[in-house]
């Protein structure tokens, strides 16, 4: 009789266990991450880009004796940042130039598939210089700027908002250092009252959202966007000291390193996974009208950046790929500071040549799609650094080929063409211009003219966020600068 | 001896079953469109001759093979050429098809063509694979979103949370635009009575069968017609505008009575100058228009007046139940950014399309129970029977 009741005594304390258990388990009991769904304290765009026109002297057909148009760059991209809330906040944003230049700073812009061509024997040596600027947004404010313009004069510096009381906007955003331009661009929210002070004071709210257009307007029009990449603050905790912001989940109590969930900000994610398309895949819809080639472009930066002793943060990148047929294959690179680059390009030479023989391309999948896993390697677990998780964040970005067409009368016509003289003459009609699939910077107008960096194509792109999965086990660091006294 | 025996076995399966209970916990409660779920929501799909959609959809998990009923809704209007309206509805015609995923395992199809069971398809052929199921092709004309749910060999619901998706919309002429599914994470209560009801009830303060719909949309975006932020200075001519099309899609669904989400929606627009506007629409199955045309098709449209420049917008219900007494449901969705440049400036292919995912804000089952005091007040997709 004791027995029995004596069992049942401990049944039923299992069994509030078990319902405690549900309970926790079925609301968050892991740490969340980044997020590309809500706002956040530490906006992250892996990808701005800004490339020079050509001054052609193109004239308007308006106005009496024309007006002499003023280009926009190339390519721009646009960024929309907004503040979601009902008070003033504080930004401080850093652009982060990737542009690798010849032989030193000062030389020529260059990269890892022109500088052949450009730097005339001397190394394209990689860059990494931040500038960073501050301006203030007023409740519910949206600001959008291009980053070959910037915005000099915000649009309530000198006239209040509708509210009370009435907020103005501090502060100017610069354009991007230098033209062409390639890096990303970090915000982190801070106190609008600190943003005179030397070094603002990171607070974390979860109060800013952003977006990036990358649009292409020569020479023809290209159109792609994605979402900021959100690392959301963890509520009460802000960081000390404040210009060192620990990516959870560990932190620092004195000089003891301990990993036990508590920190300023969201983990950083442990893998990246990516749908794409095979390299040269031809995605074919429309019934068969429509048959265009695709690449792909993924962009990767690291999370933890030490923006006070200008120190990149660097991983080594392990990918899976999975085709349709659960065939899995692997590869790897290295990423220091910041690395946009063609799929094909991972493992093979930078450039065309060789594309045909990468794992990433279809001649060796098979199957037009395929999944890749992107885990960076972190270091040893149980060591003294417990900021080296090397986490990642990234987009993808994927350019069809699309053949260029004559045009008539400012009109696409149904006829592909590769010269001027392939299209009809009697209706004086030219053929598009385009630009190198082998490297979109170089507009072109013949396949020729293109070299080994052809064909001559239309490239119609688009941008996704990658999906993200899982939290370290070890953290990740932004050390802002810390400057004056 | 006996008593310490059967204390010991009964902790033990306390302590299996704490195991398995806390293993299989979600890690969010939001709908997400960057972390794999057990339901997928593709809001925009589009087949009407000038336009395409490529769904890829992929199974991330390591363990196992993956099953998932997948729903076609077409929500043509009854006039295709009309403007939608009380005298012209939305179809709201479903089909549905099952497909299998091994682990890790991603696929493709053209909802033009879908994708047919064919295991002579060559090695670079477009439908190379293991096919994934007989995928039936969509019908000329068809506009609507996609529903796949994650469910067990048996057809029911599974809370395995390893599904993710994207989808390509791609003109005729080529131009393309790219945008996440949004997925919905399942809890370890996913496989509650009824079965086939999915509720979308969990929040980080209640814990339900599925992630809750967000309370309110986030979407930032141009005013219409707004010449882009490259064109600021009164010499520069403009080179570009720029229209936004916005695709929304209830969360509420019942595929077995085929009753679609209804939802009231509020809107509210404030341009950088601070200055506000605001207004409302009715979605009803599916809801897909260009912001100029916006309470207006003669102009006069908030999202122009307020323009030039940025806009932020804020969209959601605001009352937990609409005027008949159903659910006023949540709304996810994806915009369409289009740019076009004057014709004299860039020869041919002077515009194209770029979509993203709209971001949010709370929690639409937190709001309903804060505005009614009911936890039975909430979304949900109620799956077709299968016997």
């Amino acid at each position: 009789m004791r027995t029995t009741k004596g069992l049942w005594r401990w049944a039923l304390a299992c069994a509030v266990v078990l319902c405690l258990s549900s309970a926790a388990s079925a609301i968050d009991v892991e740490a969340p991450g980044v997020t590309t769904d809500r706002a956040a304290s530490i906006v992250i765009l892996p990808k701005v880009q800004v490339e020079p026109a050509v001054d052609d002297g193109l004239v308007s057909p308006g106005g009496a004796g024309g007006i002499i148009v003023q280009r926009p760059a190339a390519v721009d991209t646009f960024i929309q940042v907004t503040n979601v809330s009902e008070h003033l906040v504080g930004v401080y944003c850093f652009y982060i130039n990737a542009n690798g230049h010849c032989g030193n700073a000062f030389g020529p812009i260059c990269n890892d598939v022109d500088f052949h061509e450009v730097c005339n024997g001397l190394p394209c040596v990689p860059g990494w210089q931040e500038t960073d600027f501050r301006f203030s947004l007023t409740k519910r404010q949206p600001l959008s700027w291009s980053a070959n313009d910037g915005l000099p004069t915000l649009p309530l510096a000198t006239m209040p908002g509708m509210g009370i009381p009435p907020q103005f906007n501090e502060g100017s955003i610069p354009p991007v250092q230098e033209s062409p331009f390639i890096g990303e661009l970090k915000c982190f929210q801070v106190d609008p009252d600190s943003l005179d002070e030397p070094s603002p004071t990171p607070v974390g709210n979860n109060e800013l959202k952003a977006e990036a257009t990358i649009l292409r307007t020569l020479p023809y029009v290209d159109a792609r966007k994605y979402n900021a990449i959100g690392i959301p603050a963890v509520p009460d905790h802000p960081p000390d000291p404040s210009n060192v912001l620990n990516l959870g989940p560990c932190h620092l109590e004195g000089d003891i390193g301990v990993c036990d969930d508590i920190a300023n900000y969201n983990s950083c994610p442990a893998v990246l996974t990516l749908d794409h398309f095979f390299e040269g895949a031809h995605v074919i819809t429309h019934a068969g009208d429509v048959n265009t080639p695709v690449n792909s472009t993924i962009t990767l930066v690291p999370c933890s950046q030490d923006l006070s002793l200008q120190v990149p943060g660097t991983a080594t990148v392990q990918f899976l790929i999975y085709n349709e047929f659960e065939q899995r294959f692997s590869a790897s690179t290295k990423l220091q500071c910041f690395k946009s680059v063609r799929l094909a390009d991972i493992d093979t030479r930078p450039g065309p040549d060789g594309d045909a023989y990468s794992i990433f391309s279809i001649g060796t999948q098979g199957t037009l799609t395929g999944q890749s896993r992107l885990r960076p390697v972190a270091g040893p677990i149980g060591d003294e650094n417990i900021f080296d998780a090397n986490s990642i964040l990234g987009i993808l970005e994927e350019a069809f080929l699309v053949d260029r067409h004559c045009i008539f009368d400012g009109v696409l016509t149904s006829r592909t063409c590769d010269l001027n003289s392939d299209c009809p003459t009697d209706n004086v009609a030219d053929c598009q211009p385009g630009v190198c699939a082998g490297d979109p910077e170089r507009e072109c107008d013949s396949n020729d003219s293109c070299g080994t960096f052809g064909p001559c194509k239309v490239l119609k792109t688009d941008a996704a966020n990658i999906h993200v999965q899982g939290v370290p086990q070890e953290a990740n660091q932004i050390i802002l600068p810390r400057r004056g006294n | 001896m006996r008593k310490a025996l059967g204390k010991r076995c009964v902790w033990g399966v306390c302590g299996v079953l704490v195991s398995i209970l806390l293993a299989t916990s979600v890690a969010h409660a939001d709908v997400l469109s960057d972390r794999s779920g057990s339901v997928l929501i593709w809001p925009k799909v589009v087949w009407n001759g000038t336009r395409d959609t490529v769904v890829q959809l992929a199974n991330t998990r390591n363990e196992s093979m993956v099953h998932a009923r997948c729903f076609y809704v077409n929500a043509a209007l009854v006039r295709p050429t009309q403007p939608p309206g009380p005298r012209n509805p939305r179809l709201w015609q479903v089909t549905d098809f099952e497909i299998w995923l091994t682990k890790q395992q991603p696929t493709h199809w053209v909802v033009s063509e879908g994708r047919p069971v064919d295991f002579s398809d060559p090695l670079g052929d477009p439908n190379a694979g293991l096919d994934p199921g007989a995928i039936p092709p969509v019908p000329s004309g068809f506009e609507g979103d996609l529903t796949c749910v994650e469910t067990d060999s048996n057809g029911m619901p599974f809370g395995g949370n390893a599904l993710k998706g994207e989808a390509l919309l791609q003109d005729l002429d080529g131009d393309v635009a790219k945008y996440n599914a949004y997925s919905i994470e399942a809890t370890n209560f996913a496989a509650d009575e009824p079965v086939n009801e999915l509720r979308l009830n969990n929040t980080p303060t209640f814990p339900g069968e599925y992630n809750s719909c967000p309370q309110t949309l986030l979407l930032n975006h141009y005013a219409e017609n707004t010449a882009s932020p490259a064109c600021r200075a009164d010499e520069c001519e403009v080179f570009t505008e720029i229209n936004t099309t916005l695709t929304l899609t209830p969360c509420n669904r019942n595929f077995e009575n085929l009753i679609p989400g209804k939802s009231q929606l509020f809107f509210e627009i404030t341009n950088e100058l601070e200055q506000r506007l605001s207004g409302s629409t009715t979605v009803e199955c599916w809801f897909d228009l260009r912001l100029e045309l916006f309470g207006s098709t003669t102009g006069g449209s908030p999202f122009e007046v307020l323009g030039p420049g940025a806009l932020f917008t804020k969209i959601f219900p605001p009352d937990a139940l609409l005027p008949d007494g159903s659910v006023n449901s949540g709304v996810i969705g994806i915009a369409e950014e289009r740019n076009t440049a004057p014709e004299y400036f860039a020869l041919g292919a002077n515009s194209s399309v770029a979509a993203f995912n709209i971001q949010q804000e709370g929690y639409r089952f937190d709001k309903t129970f804060e505005q009614t005091g009911r936890d039975d007040i909430f979304d949900s997709i109620t799956l077709s029977d299968q016997q």
